[in-house]
């Protein structure tokens, strides 16, 4: 037993140690210095893992594949932005403050992801890129997600799956809109994505799309990015507003190529 | 751990265990989060390898590397949540994981690798569960209870199902660092309760004659110079290192009762014995000047076989007080003041040995009174009283003349069936002082009872030629190869003859003897927790 007494002290002060980072970082907002210092150190050595893993799973033809996804997110991305200038440009611009700029889109590549119980990616793109958190992440498909934390060579993109995850939407052809919520689904994408619209007279129909209605100043979600389709309609009988089951765009669970809509 | 382990090595395998670490958490981001497994959930790596890392090391060991490992899955930047949580969570994994392996390895004396996987197995899935409290309890929205029931039993599967594998990679490292990794978990460990194996163990514990209770085993075979760690607490006798190297012991504990400090091969006993020096003052049996011959111990019936040369030897003039061996105070000690009441009730503390048998119990009664099988774990230390502690006595003084573990065989019946004694023996008899030689008991007609030789608890090895063989081990017993066949002591229980009996005189080293299995595995004899008591008052243990 001579060796607990220094046994329990190394445990005590560790212990101590990690209440006192949880207290920080829940102080924090899940923003302290922590994670910063752990992006720098780990971000370099995921990038280097991501690429590894990236040309086994690619195979040969990778760059002609990513060069294309490229191409999609931006025409993505483009088209969204046609559609709302198309439909109210000027009313959405001023009453959004829209900036009037066209969208530039960074792509990256999903490098890592999180734990079980979190619908967090990291990207392989950072503030060197341009990156800055709260921006809108999409891909070829849909809306992916948006950008929470980003350091110098990585950025975390917490997706749309995501249990903290709200986004606000529009129903593509009644123009109805509501909110989105994720709920805390995992990678496999088995985890629905619930939508609750805020009049209550809305009609939900299966197979309707939704696209974002857009943040103010386009962070977090720039309007206009396609979400997903109703696949489902919970309405309770009683309820004052409609809620449905959105089955998403985006393959949450083969993630690869993304898309940042950086506001010039 | 050790000096058998060379510091590059251990250098190395800790540095394999840190790198093993880091690409551990890398791994784990980038790849297996990342894996479409069925389930919506992964294994996770970090928490394996800390747990696998912790069983195979240490308490500290453990929780450090649950600490920075789960710190960096805190801060490596997919991390959604707050930072620390999984420091705090693989850090109590891995001292507990380290903890318990220790308890159970020091319950069962077994380094078994199935149990060290169990524990290891079960940190992690405790490790799991751990990760979801902890969430919960911080109110992550991503943690609810149906993420929960879904994720948490599929996480666990896929752990167990990876356990293995990791287990036996952290193994194989470690086995090369840590003197008792899993390469020497099936040696030779001491089974509590069969004296033949247990024999051994106890000769090599008594070679320190300590009450630190250094009972058990040793991970490693007994042969080799790997030190025994294997039991931190009970320690009998304080071995630090084999058994056979000839160093001395360094936990010199202060009931060292005739200890050798050095291995029996060394030849000078004399400053071994500090304080409780039993037996004469000899310096061997070998030597004719075993002057104070009667032991403070004197059991009730001398040894036979000594009769002639005992009352030859006695020097005309001296009373005979005593009838038989059997002395009212056994208090022999030449010049000693005489221990009163007061050590007679004691219990088998430092003093023990001079305590007085109970005048009460007649000689023959006590004479033939075999001792009870359990006599060593029997009292506490306020039950010991007379009469028990003529038997006690008489019970762990195994070594004993032989008419008193004969079982009823008489003294004198004794004294005609043995010769008499070598001529070195009456030499010394006869040069005996008169006061001692009184006590021997010449003259009368139980006077042949003899006491143990000068010396006789020491054990040292030069012992006169007829009973060399059986007073101390042999030369070399340590190594295992030529244990003496004898269990020591098993005479006296048994209350049959065999090997014991045909052994001549004293017996020597009547604490080479095993003790039972029961005050073994209770840990709870007198002397271990006085001197556990007087080493936590001078603060040297907890």
């Amino acid at each position: 037993m001579l060796e607990s007494r220094g046994t329990r002290a190394v445990l005590v002060a560790l212990l101590v140690v990690a209440i006192a980072l949880i207290t920080i970082d829940f102080r924090d907002g899940g923003n302290s210095g922590a994670h910063s210092l752990g992006g720098r150190m780990f971000g370099p050595v995921e990038r280097l893992a991501g690429d590894v893993t990236g040309v086994f799973r690619g195979g040969g033809d990778s760059g002609e594949i990513t060069n294309l996804q490229r191409q999609n997110d931006q025409l993505r991305a483009e088209l969204a932005q046609a559609q709302t200038a198309n439909t109210d440009a000027k009313e959405l611009a001023s009453m959004l403050h829209l900036s009037a700029g066209q969208y530039k889109v960074v792509t990256g590549t999903v490098i890592a992801a999180g734990g079980d119980y979190s619908d967090t990616v990291t990207i392989n793109v950072g503030t060197k890129d341009g990156i800055t958190p709260n921006e809108t992440v999409l891909n070829g498909a849909g809306l992916v997600g948006s950008v929470v934390a980003a350091t110098p060579s990585t950025a975390t993109v917490q997706l749309l799956t995501d249990a903290s995850t709200t986004v606000g939407i529009r129903m593509a052809g009644s123009g109805q809109i509501g909110s989105l919520k994720g709920s805390a689904g995992t990678l496999s994408g088995s985890a629905p994505l619930k939508l609750t619209l805020f009049s209550a007279n809305a009609t939900l129909n299966p197979g309707q799309e939704l696209t974002t209605f857009g943040s103010v100043g386009g962070r977090p979600y720039v309007p206009g990015v396609p979400v997903g389709t109703v696949s489902a309609v919970t309405t309770q009988p009683g309820s004052l507003t409609p809620t449905a089951v959105i089955k998403p765009f985006a393959d949450f669970t083969g993630l690869g190529v993304v898309g940042v809509v950086v506001s010039k | 751990m050790t000096s058998e382990v060379s510091p590059v090595r251990k250098a190395l395998a800790a540095l394999i265990l840190v790198i093993a670490l880091f690409a551990a958490v890398v791994v784990q981001l980038t790849v297996v989060n990342r894996l479409p497994l069925p389930g919506g959930a992964a294994p996770d790596l970090v928490l394996l390898l800390v747990a696998a890392i912790a069983v195979s090391t240490g308490p500290v060991t453990g929780a450090v590397v649950g600490f920075a490992g789960g710190l960096a899955l805190d801060i490596a930047p997919p991390a959604a949540h707050y930072a620390g949580q999984d420091a705090l969570i693989f850090c109590l994994v891995g001292y507990a994981a380290a903890r318990v392996v220790r308890v159970i390895w020091n319950m069962t004396g077994e380094r078994d690798p199935i149990t060290t996987f169990t524990v290891m197995a079960t940190a992690a899935a405790a490790g799991e569960a751990g990760k979801a409290a902890l969430g919960m309890m911080l109110s992550d929205p991503d943690v609810t209870r149906a993420a929960v029931t879904r994720v948490l039993p599929t996480a666990i599967l896929y752990d167990l199902l990876l356990a293995p594998f990791v287990y036996w990679l952290v193994a194989f490292v470690a086995r090369g660092a840590v003197t008792w990794g899993t390469s020497r978990e099936r040696a030779p460990v001491p089974g509590f309760g069969r004296a033949g194996r247990l024999s051994p163990v106890f000769r090599q514990a008594s070679a320190g004659a300590a009450p630190r209770l250094r009972l058990a085993g040793t991970g490693d075979s007994y042969a080799s110079p790997s030190p025994v760690r294997r039991v931190p607490r009970l320690r009998l006798a304080g071995t630090g290192e084999s058994y056979a190297s000839p160093r001395p012991v360094r936990r010199v504990p202060r009931l060292r009762l005739a200890g050798t400090g050095d291995s029996y091969a060394s030849p000078r006993p004399v400053r071994r014995v500090p304080k409780l020096r039993l037996a004469g003052t000899g310096e061997s049996y070998a030597s004719p000047s075993p002057v104070r011959r009667v032991p403070k111990l004197r059991l009730s019936a001398g040894h036979a076989g000594s009769s002639l040369a005992a009352s030859s030897a006695r020097p005309p003039g001296v009373p005979v007080t005593l009838a038989g061996a059997r002395t009212p105070k056994l208090n022999l000690a030449a010049n000693r003041p005489r221990r009163t009441a007061r050590s007679a009730v004691r219990t088998p503390g430092k003093n023990w040995l001079r305590s007085t048998p109970s005048p009460a119990i007649p000689a023959t009664k006590r004479a033939v009174r075999a001792p009870s099988r359990g006599w060593l774990n029997s009292a506490g230390p306020g039950g010991l009283t007379g009469g028990r502690t003529g038997r006690r006595t008489g019970g762990r003084t195994s070594r004993r003349p032989r008419g008193f573990a004969g079982g009823g065989r008489s003294a004198l019946s004794a004294a005609v069936a043995r010769p008499a004694r070598s001529p070195e023996e009456a030499l010394a008899a006869r040069s005996a002082p008169s006061g001692l030689s009184a006590l021997a008991g010449a003259g009368t007609p139980l006077a042949n009872r003899r006491s143990p030789q000068a010396g006789w608890l020491r054990g040292a090895r030069a012992t006169p030629t007829g009973y060399r063989q059986r007073r101390t081990p042999r030369s070399g017993w340590l190594g295992g190869a030529s244990r003496p066949r004898t269990v020591i002591g098993s005479g006296v229980r048994g209350g049959r003859g065999g090997a014991f009996r045909r052994s001549r005189g004293p017996r020597g080293n009547w604490y080479a003897a095993p003790p039972s299995g029961a005050w073994l595995r209770r840990g709870r004899h007198p002397w271990r927790r006085r001197s556990q008591r007087l080493l936590r008052l001078v603060g040297v243990t907890r």
